[in-house]
């Protein structure tokens, strides 16, 4: 049993072991800097990244609670959660999208694993988005909200819209590197999903024969799963926690399988 | 390990190679079409472990395409490349480097990139701020060091990392001698770890000093490889013929020189212009002559207004004149500078043309009655054209006759050069050819003794039996005799 486990440890330790760790350390190195970059000289720092969200939930919930009432229990916390994952959703894929053309010195200079780039893109935004939990579990305390076990769900939905977006970025910035329509042609969508994913309005005001059809919005299942979980203590439906996640897997590998095969030609675009 | 097997890389140069999704569904982007450019081609070369191998050659022979494909950031078009180990390159220096970001992160970004980890550069940190010379701003912010420490710094970094292979591209000339010291220091330690470097640039000393082998690109293609002493000296002598050429085509004396290859050394350029690149004749003034028209007219010319027994046609090309006086019955006679035209002339004349020069022309004194010297003497460098005179004059028993190219303003005394180049004697020249008015021409003659004829000149302007007729001259050597003759 011992010699099994030394003999695993030291083909780990001299094959891949050195290689992932540096893998590891190149995207470590690339998301703070990035990190760094982004907040240096400005005079809010990284404050700008908890600003944001919250600014646009108070714009919306002004409209949303005073000229247009959405009668829904809790319905700040609703709100401020359904900004906080369409916004991670949003920056991780435009981050994604335009991580290798922002950094064309590493694409066309050195031999730099790329998907590494785009990883770090979206960690960077992960990271940015663990911040902003941090306030909305601040903002919960305030307002008194049950916080149960149930609660710790929100990793499990972060990690499947983490792979989500991951996937996304990765097939978008391998065409991003050739085609700069994308740019638009993302906005748009996104300025679309914002409407048909339940982010300011519960998924209640849907009418019942085209939930279904809503609900093949995967944000939309995040959304409400999550929701369910934190803000209202109710176990989500495993089957369908089960389906997103088999579901982002599998997009991720599809998204990874077209970005390897057209990485040889990033460096002759950007 | 390198090996790089027909490896070649091909370019979209039509500048449209980033298209808009719009563009690519209407097809307007058709590859097939557009212009495209190998920037490499062919290359096979084997780099073994632990060599130092030099690329060289001038700007755009292909140089960092080279580095790019062996370092995998770009994949050949054509032919493989295999690379065993991994590959630091420095195909720019500091390319992660952020300026407001201090100099140690800088170097933890940078080193990373480069393949090292965190604690490894931990540990090499006072090594690569040593080399670079930066030890005190090691907190700095990078906007406020001087270029050159960036750079010197980015140079260090990347000479600490552990790859096996090292791609380095136009970096060696970054500092002081004290730096180039430190550098190669850095350098015999790679040795000693048997890392592969390949060095690409300009520097050819450099190169020299440390390379096992080098390879020279030219216009993307292997052009030679091995030592460096060797190479560098093929390099050296190619540059050199290139601005050898360059400042001959500025002096627009290339074909001269070329034609009177007594003042170029082992007749490199005759061969090499009329041998070899038969295009090349064109270009530089010896047109491809074809057996036609204007020749036929020229051996009537000569036959009927000078009925010789023996001529000699000096410029003779193919020879094509000679066989049409031959076929008059005369005894004609051919010599032409170019070896080629000679080679190539028709079996029926060949051996009654001769490969020679206008300025000893291989015939004792007096031999012909006629020496016809079409489209020639405006080939010949400036100062050759006395002694071909002479020479002429020397084996003619009587008449010369010439066609010659001549600038407007006919007839004048001065030279029409303000819109043509001249020389050092102030002679207009028009890339190789020498134009001159007629004038000049006839007064060049003069000086050596000869007269014209005009009223023979005269007739065959009137005539028109020669193509341009106003391009012919005529002069007789001895006008008393011929008076004599006539007299008697």
């Amino acid at each position: 049993m011992l010699r099994i486990e030394r003999a695993a440890r030291d083909y780990l330790g001299r094959k891949l072991d050195k290689r992932v760790i540096r893998l590891i350390y190149l995207i470590w190195e690339l998301t703070t800097t990035d990190f760094r970059l982004k907040y240096s000289s400005t005079v809010l720092g990284f404050f700008w990244s908890l600003l944001n969200p919250l600014l646009i939930f108070a714009v919306l919930y002004v409209i949303f609670s005073m000229f247009i009432r959405i009668d829904v229990p809790q319905y700040p916390l609703f709100l401020f959660l359904g900004i906080l994952m369409w916004n991670f959703f949003m920056e991780g894929t435009l981050n994604g999208m335009s991580s290798l053309a922002n950094k064309p010195n590493l694409v066309r200079k050195v031999n730099t694993s790329k998907p590494a780039i785009v990883l770090s893109a979206c960690i960077n935004s992960f990271m940015t988005f663990i911040l902003n939990m941090a306030v909305f579990f601040v903002f919960c305390l305030v307002l008194r909200a049950k916080i149960g076990l149930m609660s710790s769900l929100i990793l499990v939905m972060a990690g499947i819209l983490l792979l989500i977006i991951l996937a996304l970025s990765l097939i978008l910035s391998a065409y991003y590197a050739r085609y700069k329509d994308l740019k638009h042609i993302w906005a748009f969508l996104l300025n679309a999903g914002f409407w048909i994913t339940p982010v300011v309005y519960p998924i209640t005001l849907v009418p019942q024969k085209y939930i279904p059809l809503y609900m093949l919005n995967p944000l939309a299942r995040i959304i409400t799963y999550s929701r369910r979980a934190v803000i209202y203590n109710s176990p989500p439906n495993p089957w369908g926690v089960f389906a997103l996640a088999v579901f982002s897997a599998l997009l991720l590998i599809i998204c990874f399988r077209i970005f390897r095969k057209k990485s040889p030609h990033f460096a002759d675009y950007i | 390990m390198i090996e790089l097997k027909n490896a070649g890389k091909m370019y979209d140069v039509s500048g449209r190679n980033n298209p808009s999704i719009f563009s690519s569904i209407i097809g307007r982007n058709n590859s097939s079409n557009s212009p495209s450019l190998w920037a490499v081609r062919n290359i096979s070369l084997n780099i073994g472990m632990g060599e130092f191998v030099g690329i060289i050659g001038e700007n755009g022979s292909g140089k960092t395409t080279l580095l790019r494909l062996i370092a995998g950031i770009t994949k050949p078009t054509t032919g493989k490349v295999r690379i065993k180990g991994e590959v630091a390159s420095l195909l720019e220096l500091g390319i992660t480097f952020q300026p407001e970001l201090t100099a140690r992160e800088n170097i933890y970004l940078y080193g990373v990139v480069m393949g090292l980890t965190r604690p490894e550069i931990g540990d090499r940190l006072g090594r690569i701020t040593g080399l670079a010379g930066i030890g005190k701003f090691l907190d700095t912010r990078l906007a406020e060091l001087s270029t050159g420490m960036c750079v010197r710094l980015a140079f260090a970094i990347a000479m600490h990392s552990d790859s096996p292979i090292i791609l380095i591209d136009e970096a060696l000339a970054v500092g002081d001698i004290n730096f180039e010291k430190r550098c190669m220091d850095v350098f015999s330690r790679l040795r000693a770890e048997r890392r592969t470097v390949v060095i690409a640039g300009h520097d050819i000393n450099n190169i020299e000093r440390l390379c096992d082998r080098v390879a020279l690109l030219e216009k993307g293609r292997l052009v030679a490889v091995g030592k460096p002493k060797k190479i560098i000296k093929i390099y050296k002598r190619m540059m050199g013929k290139k601005s050898e050429r360059e400042s001959r085509k500025i002096k627009r004396y290339r074909t001269d020189i070329a034609y009177f290859r007594n003042s170029v050394k082992k007749g490199f350029y005759v061969r090499d212009y009329f041998d070899r690149h038969k295009d090349v004749t064109k270009e530089s003034g010896y047109p491809h002559y074809r057996d036609g028209v204007p020749f036929e007219e020229q051996a009537n010319f000569i036959a009927e207004y000078f009925s010789p027994e023996k001529a000699l046609d000096v410029g003779c090309a193919k020879g094509f004149t000679v066989k049409r006086l031959r076929e008059r019955g005369i005894d004609a006679y051919g010599i032409d500078i170019s070896a080629y035209a000679v080679s190539s002339a028709p079996k029926s004349v060949k051996q009654f043309i001769k490969k020679a020069d206008i300025l000893s022309i291989p015939w004792p004194d007096n031999q012909f009655d006629v020496v016809s010297c079409i489209e020639t003497m405006e080939h010949l460098h400036p100062k050759e054209i006395d002694k071909a005179i002479r020479e002429m004059k020397r084996v003619t028993k009587d008449y010369i006759f010439l066609t010659m190219p001549l600038i407007a303003g006919e007839g004048s005394s001065r030279w029409r050069i303000s819109r043509l180049p001249t020389d050092s004697r102030g002679m207009p020249h028009h890339g190789h050819w020498i134009y001159a008015t007629r004038r000049w021409w006839i007064d060049r003659f003069r000086e050596q003794g000869l007269e014209r004829c005009p009223e023979m000149e005269q007739r065959a302007i009137r005539k028109k039996s020669l193509e341009y007729p106003e391009k012919v001259f005529i002069f007789r050597k001895n006008q008393e005799k011929r008076q004599n003759m006539r007299g008697k």
